[in-house]
């Protein structure tokens, strides 16, 4: 067929759609719509130019609200002192895992600022097709790749992706019993005040996706060795356990003799989908406790510590993942210890 | 009091100058409308919303001179927001098999002709909203290239490459119902 021979079908077949003069009632309905629709005012005209600004502004407050989020949820925290002082403490690289070495393996708070450029990109995204494109297919892809980005960001964030599912748990140093304890079930450990404990159990990656450990939290719930005081007997407080170091073992297939010689200092480690990686907590009484087994006593108590926070970083963004120990630490603690004012 | 007299004066003469214009240039409006939507009742709506939004953005008119474009301009919009909406309900895929049917119900009318006709209506009524636009610009209302871009707000290349298009489909459908014949 030739260019000529569709040209005339295709305006033969337009010409056939033509109706001819408007219907009278259209005629009447539009010559009805300056009485009837209110025409745009200089004011108005103000408004929609300053529609793109007022976009902007309103994508910024929003952006604002969600970084303030991120950091307000309890997503991750402001980076904070990393030991004693504020400082790692110092520990010899290729030496063992030293348990008395505040500071070694607890990692800084999960960094905020990749959420949060992601967060930012993401508005800039908004206000560029929403201002800068009248293309609805630009406008839809747009809109997708926000909603995508943000709801891994706030997945990766919220969803804890490391946890205790399987594997070995062992308990290493001041280790009485595994029964009897005023907490059912729970690891007894017959410490004395501001002595250290260790403890020893498999980590798993629960996501699917790699990641690496960066250490342990200072505390997750917020306690007063986080804030950078001492291992002192006053720092650990008067009835508080402390995670207070972490380490490896020296060979991970080694498992699992918390014996100093097996063990070495922490580091980044990669854990891959399904992984474990065992890690070694070093725990430290309070002042309350009460130094021996107290399985006898008429009237007894334990300090028991049931969860610690774990620090990772999965495709670029850190979190922290509130791991429940597979058995909680006990230590008998002081009936009649009074604590500080 | 004087203010108001004037101010009122002005809106009078805004409403005179704006009906005159519309009233002169409605039927063109219409068939345009009509002939991009393919449904006479739709084309009246898509036109009464043209009419309103020229009302409305009647100030930024500076030359009643172009009225005609401006106002073609505005009713292609709202044709091509129509063709949009409807593309969300179902639409028949134009398959080989549905053009062969269709052209096999005009062979029994013995209107073959027709049956073209037809197909190349199908045809043409599964085109992206654009091209039909531009499709009718070009072979209805004969207007150029550039003609076409300024009415439709698009590049002259962009027009090009869719118009090349869109007689593609358009040759395609027409060869299989003449092949089929």
């Amino acid at each position: 067929m030739n260019d000529d021979r569709l040209e005339s079908e295709i305006r033969s077949m337009l010409a056939g759609r033509d109706p001819g003069a408007a219907p009278t009632r259209l005629h009447f309905a539009v010559r009805q719509v300056p009485t009837t629709v209110g025409r745009s005012s200089r004011l108005m005209k103000v408004h929609r130019r300053l529609m793109p600004l007022a976009a902007g502004l309103g994508t910024i407050a929003i952006l604002a609200g969600l970084v303030a989020l991120v950091g307000l949820a309890g997503l991750g925290r402001a980076p904070g002192p990393v030991g004693p002082g504020g400082t790692p403490a110092t520990q010899a690289t290729l030496g063992p895992f030293d348990p008395t070495a505040d500071g070694s393996g607890i990692a800084s708070a999960p960094n905020d600022v990749p959420a949060a450029l992601v967060i930012v990109a993401c508005g800039i995204l908004a206000v560029v097709a929403t201002v800068r494109t009248r293309s609805r297919r630009i406008r839809a892809v747009a809109s997708a790749v926000i909603g995508l980005a943000l709801i891994v960001v706030f997945t990766l964030r919220s969803v804890p992706l490391v946890g205790w599912v399987d594997g070995a748990i062992i308990p290493g140093v001041g280790i009485l019993d595994s029964t009897g304890g005023v907490v059912e079930d729970a690891e007894i450990f017959a410490v004395g005040p501001n002595g250290v404990l260790t403890y020893g159990f498999d980590l798993t990656n629960t996501g699917p996706l790699p990641l690496d450990i960066l250490g342990l939290a200072p505390d997750p719930d917020g306690g007063a060795w986080a804030v950078g005081m001492g291992p002192s007997q006053a720092s650990v407080g008067a009835a508080s356990i402390r995670v207070t170091a972490a380490g490896l073992l020296r060979d991970p297939n080694d498992c699992c003799i918390l014996v100093p010689e097996n063990t070495r200092p922490w580091e980044r480690v990669h854990v891959e989908p399904r992984e474990h990686q065992f890690v070694i907590l070093a725990v430290r009484a309070g002042r309350c406790a009460l130094g021996r087994d107290n399985r006898a006593d008429g009237l007894r108590s334990d300090d028991v510590l049931e969860k610690i926070g774990v620090v990772y970083e999965v495709v670029g963004f850190q979190a922290m993942a509130v791991v429940t120990l597979p058995k909680p630490i006990a230590i008998p603690h002081k009936t009649d210890c009074q604590l500080p004012a | 009091m004087l203010a108001t007299a004037v101010r009122d004066r002005l809106v009078t003469d805004a409403t005179e100058e704006f009906g005159a214009l519309i009233e002169r240039h409605l039927d063109g409006a219409y068939r345009l409308a009509t002939v991009i939507i393919g449904d006479a009742m739709e084309a009246e709506d898509a036109v009464h919303d043209a009419a309103i939004a020229a009302w409305r953005g009647w100030s930024t008119l500076r030359d009643p001179d172009r009225f005609e474009a401006w106002f073609s301009r505005i009713v292609v919009n709202a044709c091509r927001d129509r063709l949009r909406s409807r593309r969300r309900r179902p639409i028949v895929e134009l398959t080989p098999d549905r053009i062969g049917e269709a052209v096999g119900l005009a062979r029994q009318n013995g209107i073959e002709s027709v049956a073209s006709r037809d197909a190349l209506a199908r045809a043409f009524a599964v085109l992206d909203p654009d091209e039909r636009i531009d499709i009718v610009l070009r072979f209805w209302r004969d207007l150029t290239i550039d003609g076409i871009a300024e009415r439709t707000g698009t590049p002259s290349g962009t027009v090009k490459s869719r118009l090349h298009h869109a007689l593609g489909r358009l040759r395609t459908a027409l060869t299989i119902a003449e092949n089929d014949r």
